[in-house]
């Protein structure tokens, strides 16, 4: 028995040979786009756009002259494709309409660092290529990406994890409705560089995929070259199991999602090869596999089930496929709450097209479909015994004709076990098809860009630009005693190397750097003062005057307030510790206006004077001075009385 | 028949070729540097340089090597390619009736 999700342990994994590899796409910080001079623009995107244009796209020919089985499929579903423009951000290169420009050097060094952070050598020559996606996510149907880096690895948990490839390539658009033939597309993100890490198979549990997504998420933000926010990070895993073909998870979008997706997948994949030891069981092998097709419009032309009825009043086609001996297969379980009549469903929505639930009705799961009398004539009609099996499709002509054919396809790729394909993460955790995996042959080299030597000069003048691992800055915090919860959040800021500074060499207390950088600072952010004004240089030389003790701690905070207005030569004149003398004017200025109002409680003066007295020293004297200070003057007062 | 056996290659990366018997379209494992690669020697540009070799990676990517860096080829086989599209049979759309 494969255990429930909260159960399953990293041995129950490793016994059915659960191997996975992992795919991350990280958007690049560059203020300009990959191949264009447009804006790379920041997420969260709007919905806002100027123009609607639609295209067709039809497949073309490797180098070597061959066509990729997933551009067939794809070019097979006729999809029309539309794309909602935001002409501030796209121009012509993005619709395949004017050639590219140079490649964008910012986002190839940053590509070419990564790869030597990673450890991967550097490719002599770039050569720039064209990836065919036919799914429209492209408008020119290709997509531009170059290979920057070989044979890279990580250490991640006392093992060398191998990385064979390091690509840069542009982003795709944004999908956000599929329905019938119509795909539409948001081009926000179009065109953002993105580097690309391919892993080798090395992993044996979801667990452990999670976690070293995560190290390499912390990674590439303690060196602050890529975007943060929602979905500048997406990954595709690859899971096989034993005795399974590889499949493919794609635009996994949480970390946290990865372990209950592997073993979705992963049971997936256990429930198939079941599925295929039963069939060949009833003697249905992919030799002897039978599949007939059956037109039942003079059967169910008169049906109160609506998807049919609508189906035939609009000129539509009502087929049968008949599986012999295959009663209750249809209704094998395959993920946690799907069945394999959705795997047949899935196939029929995404190539034929046939996007409306529900798309089939199978022999194993009719309830609340046709009725039994239909059943009962169906059956009859097709000449099934009780232990056959029965899809029923219906649509338009062209479509229902290309479903008919998925459906002995799916139920054939049965017979031999898991087929090997792209599935689309779904947020309840589960998967669905997306399409065929693809291969090299969807790839042509592109003919607008000339290859790119990469220098020594400049490999060398990267390799001194490495910044110290996230492990290292790990270490880092904690020999200095930064408090756990903070660790990440340090390790992975902006100002990691500032605030290093701040510690090695003003010997700052780690508790006031996390006061500062991790409380204070975003607490100005939500207040509407924008930090990223606030330089580095700035910071430096509050916290040098703090160490001299030119300013208070409590000084600090004013004087970065200060800083983010644009007011630093305020800074010494204002924020100067209070003299003896000053703290006695401000007494006697509070006791002042004491006099001129009225107290209803007198128990509380001592603290109404400190109140005072700080707002009007604010940041230049310590608060448990000024209470004393209060105190002492009051007790004075109370003995002279 | 050399033009075409190393389209686009000539001074240094012709040597090289040709000292180790292998042409372009020849699938080969290269040692450069210490790591081996498996691909396909693709033609070169003819008004590129001599000291690279392109070739194209399993997973379709094409690279330059550095000549510099190459210690061995070895020759694993010949590689069929069709210049021309072969007759195939698509669907004719339904939005759009012109494209066949």
């Amino acid at each position: 028995m494969f255990k429930d999700f909260e159960e399953i342990t990293e041995n129950d994994y490793r016994a059915i040979g659960f191997r996975a590899g992992l795919e991350i796409h990280q958007q690049l910080d560059t203020r300009q786009k990959l191949f264009c001079r447009c804006p790379a623009p920041h997420p969260p995107y709007d919905d806002f756009f100027h123009i609607e244009i639609a295209r067709t796209l039809r497949p073309a020919l490797s180098e070597l002259g061959e066509i990729d089985p997933s551009i067939l499929m794809e070019f097979k579903s006729q999809k029309q494709i539309i794309y909602k423009i935001n002409r501030d951000t796209i121009c012509t290169y993005e619709l395949d309409q004017s050639p590219p420009f140079e490649i964008n050097q910012d986002a190839l060094d940053i590509a070419i660092y990564y790869c030597l952070k990673f450890n991967a050598k550097i490719v002599d020559e770039i050569y720039v290529c064209r990836k065919y996606h036919l799914d429209g996510s492209i408008p020119s149907g290709y997509q531009r990406t170059a290979m920057i880096g070989l044979q890279g690895f990580y250490e991640f948990k006392g093992k060398k994890i191998h990385f064979p490839e390091i690509t840069l390539e542009e982003d795709a658009a944004r999908e956000i409705s599929d329905k019938y033939h119509i795909r539409e597309y948001f081009t926000d993100r179009l065109g953002i560089p993105l580097i690309e890490i391919v892993t080798e198979p090395s992993f044996t549990s979801p667990q452990e995929v999670k976690e070293f997504a995560e190290a390499i998420r912390n990674e590439f933000l303690a060196t602050g070259e890529v975007r943060k926010g929602s979905g500048t990070l997406r990954m595709d895993l690859n899971i096989s199991i034993n005795g399974s073909e590889r499949c493919e998870i794609k635009g996994v979008d949480k970390i946290s999602k990865i372990p209950i997706l592997g073993y979705n997948e992963a049971l997936r994949q256990w429930n198939l090869l079941r599925l295929r030891d039963a069939l060949h069981t009833r003697n249905i092998t992919p030799e002897n596999f039978k599949a007939t097709v059956y037109d039942l419009h003079n059967v169910l032309k008169h049906t109160f089930f609506y998807p049919i009825q609508q189906a035939i009043k609009n000129n539509g086609e009502v087929y049968c496929i008949k599986l012999p001996n295959w009663a209750g297969f249809l209704k094998w379980p395959t993920q946690r709450y799907t069945t394999f009549a959705q795997e047949i469903s899935e196939r029929v929505k995404v190539i034929a097209c046939l996007t409306d639930y529900p798309n089939i009705i199978v022999s194993d799961i009719i309830d609340n479909t046709i009725s039994r009398e239909e059943i009962d004539k169906t059956k009859k009609f097709i000449g099934a015994t009780s232990n056959d099996g029965f899809v029923i499709v219906w649509g338009p002509p062209e479509d229902v004709q290309i479903a008919i054919e998925e459906i002995k396809n799916r139920a054939y790729e049965a017979t031999i076990g898991v087929p090997s394909e792209s599935r689309r993460a779904l947020p309840e955790g589960t998967t669905a098809f997306e399409r065929v995996l693809p291969g090299p042959q969807r790839m042509y080299p592109d003919t607008d860009l000339p290859h790119i030597n990469i220098s020594k000069s400049r490999v060398e003048r990267l390799r001194l630009k490495l910044k110290e691992s996230y492990i290292d800055r790990v270490k880092w915090c904690e020999a200095f005693g930064f408090p756990p919860s903070a660790i990440k959040r340090i390790c992975t800021s902006d100002r990691y190397l500032l605030i290093k500074e701040l510690v090695e060499k003003f010997h700052i207390h780690p508790n006031f750097i996390v006061r500062i950088f991790l409380e204070f600072l975003p607490f100005l952010e939500k207040r509407g003062l924008k930090t990223k004004v606030l330089t580095n240089e700035q910071i430096r030389t509050i916290f040098a005057m703090y160490s001299k003790g030119e300013i208070l701690r409590t000084g600090v905070f004013t004087a970065i307030e200060f800083a983010m207005r644009g007011e630093c030569d305020k800074i010494p004149s204002h924020l100067h510790p209070a003299t003896h003398d000053e703290l006695e004017q401000a007494y006697n200025q509070a006791v002042e206006f004491l006099s001129q109002n009225r107290i209803y409680h007198n128990e509380k003066r001592a603290e109404i004077l400190t109140g005072y007295i700080m707002r009007m020293l604010r940041g230049r004297v310590v608060g448990k001075t000024v209470k004393e200070f209060v105190a002492q003057k009051l007790e004075k007062e109370n003995g002279s009385n | 028949m050399e033009a075409t056996e190393y389209k686009g290659y000539k001074g240094k990366a012709l040597s090289l070729l040709k000292s180790f018997g292998v042409s372009v379209w020849s699938e080969v494992k290269i040692k450069a540097n210490g790591n081996e690669i498996v691909g396909i020697i693709l033609p070169r540009s003819e008004i590129a340089d001599d000291s690279h070799i392109v070739v194209k990676l399993r997973s379709g990517y094409n690279i330059g090597i550095s000549v510099e860096k190459i210690t061995s080829i070895e020759f694993i086989e010949r590689v069929e390619h069709h210049q021309v599209l072969q007759k195939q049979k698509f669907l004719s759309t339904p939005i759009n009736p012109m494209l066949n």
